[in-house]
């Protein structure tokens, strides 16, 4: 039976975690897991999924796993696939959660490495899109307006490059399975999970994982945000399989942005004038996207 | 582990001797030596006419709601940290936030 929101498992392997009520990466977290099971083995970085999961003497995985040093999740992850291979296990997933920090920055290199070399891995960003953990630091995956401890007035230099684009850099080293996803659209995020792990090599998923603490905004708000990131065209559910993009859904029209901005204390700066700024960017995006996703059908090997 | 059930608090007894101090940084995987129950302000009371569609279950970050008889739903005392998420998405509005009257 594929995966739904009804058919959930119930065995839980993420209990008793010390997140912040609302967390959107330890809801992600708990999904994988519940997902993929319990021989699963896990990496995680640096940031707050290895700080709210290993606090000594306890331990809120239900399932092997390792903190690794914050810029070697894909290093550690191709270790650990290493042995799985060594072994002959055919049933052992191997799966790092690592922050925007960890992934887009500090551990881009390792990443990239081990999706060169065709490791038999899933690695799984929870985007929060700033360094949680050390108290709110931008990242290179902090959008362009928002407010953290070392962007205080809120703005990246450039809104041009408004974030990077983690798809896109993984679908360069033209891995079997790549998508984005969001806490908003479970139905969507859990199909997606289930087909990483059914991927022979590497898969690299970029799940945006709202951050109550960190945004300011309520700690309820977290699924409603995933929601409303994706409606208004600011964060599209995409899939790159076999050389393909497919755009998981195509808004008719975008919600407007002021929903999504609203309630959260991180873009409390934001002039009328910024947000058509934004908006401009976010459908110059959208034009980039359908361009690759025709010219991806029309000729996949050039995808 | 398995079900939430097998998720309980065992207290963590500091060794005397060094050499029965765990090897590894931490215990086995899930061993919870601390509760979550003093996070909470807020407890979230399921009413009658929840009709036991799972979501709640589905969108709790903390794992902290379990299935009971027909699928109806329990919140697990140890666990939840009262964030109200699950009040927010349930589609029949059958969670009521409340003071948290629980230990
Ligand atoms: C080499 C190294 N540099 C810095 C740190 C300090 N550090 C620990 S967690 C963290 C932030 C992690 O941010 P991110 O990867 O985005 O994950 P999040 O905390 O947001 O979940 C930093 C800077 C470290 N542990 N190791
Ligand atoms: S700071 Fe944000 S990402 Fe970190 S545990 Fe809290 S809510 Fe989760
Ligand atoms: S979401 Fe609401 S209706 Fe559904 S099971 Fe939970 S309390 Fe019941
Ligand atoms: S209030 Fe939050 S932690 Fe408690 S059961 Fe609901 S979703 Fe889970």
């Amino acid at each position: 039976m594929s995966i739904s929101i009804k058919t959930l498992p119930n065995p839980e392997h993420f209990v008793g975690h010390k997140a912040c009520g609302g967390c959107g990466g330890s809801l992600i977290v708990r999904w994988v897991l519940k997902v993929l099971g319990e021989k699963t083995h896990v990496v995680i970085p640096a940031g707050c999924m290895s700080a709210v999961g290993f606090i000594y003497p306890q331990m809120a995985l239900g399932v092997n796993a390792i903190i690794s040093p914050f810029a070697a999740t894909g290093a550690v992850l191709s270790g650990i696939a290493a042995v799985v291979r060594a072994k002959g296990l055919t049933d052992v997933p191997v799966v790092g959660f690592a922050g925007d920090g960890a992934t887009a920055d500090i551990g881009l290199q390792s990443l990239s490495g081990a999706l060169d070399r065709r490791e038999k891995i899933i690695y799984i960003c929870y985007d929060n899109e700033a360094y949680m953990n050390t108290g709110i630091q931008k990242s290179g995956a902090t959008p362009w307006g928002v407010r953290t401890t070392t962007s205080p007035r809120g703005f990246r230099p450039e809104l041009d490059a408004p974030k990077k684009d983690l798809l896109r850099i993984a679908a360069a080293h033209g891995i079997p399975y790549a998508a984005t996803a969001s806490v908003g659209y479970a139905n969507d995020l859990l199909k997606k999970i289930e087909k990483a792990g059914q991927v022979d090599g590497p898969s690299f998923l970029h799940i945006f994982a709202p951050c109550p603490t960190g945004w300011g905004c309520e700690a309820d708000a977290t699924v409603q945000l995933g929601k409303s990131v994706v409606d208004t065209g600011l964060w599209p559910l995409l899939e790159w399989e076999s050389r393909q993009l497919t755009i998981n859904r195509q808004p008719k029209k975008f919600a407007p942005l002021e929903e999504y901005l609203a309630g959260q204390g991180r873009y409390r700066n934001i002039t009328e004038d910024e947000i058509a700024a934004l908006e401009a960017v976010r459908d110059r995006n959208w034009r980039e996207l359908r361009a690759w996703n025709i010219h991806s059908s029309v000729n996949p090997d050039f995808g | 582990m398995a079900d939430q059930s097998d998720w309980k608090v065992r207290p963590f007894q500091r060794p005397k001797n060094p050499q029965d101090w765990p090897l590894t940084p931490q215990c086995e995987s899930g061993y919870l030596a601390t509760s979550n129950s003093g996070w909470r302000t807020l407890w979230p009371q399921i009413l009658d006419n929840c009709n036991s569609c799972g979501l709640c279950f589905v969108y709790c970050p903390d794992g902290a709601i379990a299935k009971g008889e027909n699928d109806f739903p329990y919140v697990l005392a140890d666990w939840c940290k009262g964030c109200g998420l699950c009040a927010k998405e349930c589609p029949k509005d059958a969670i009521r936030m409340n003071e948290d009257d629980q230990k």
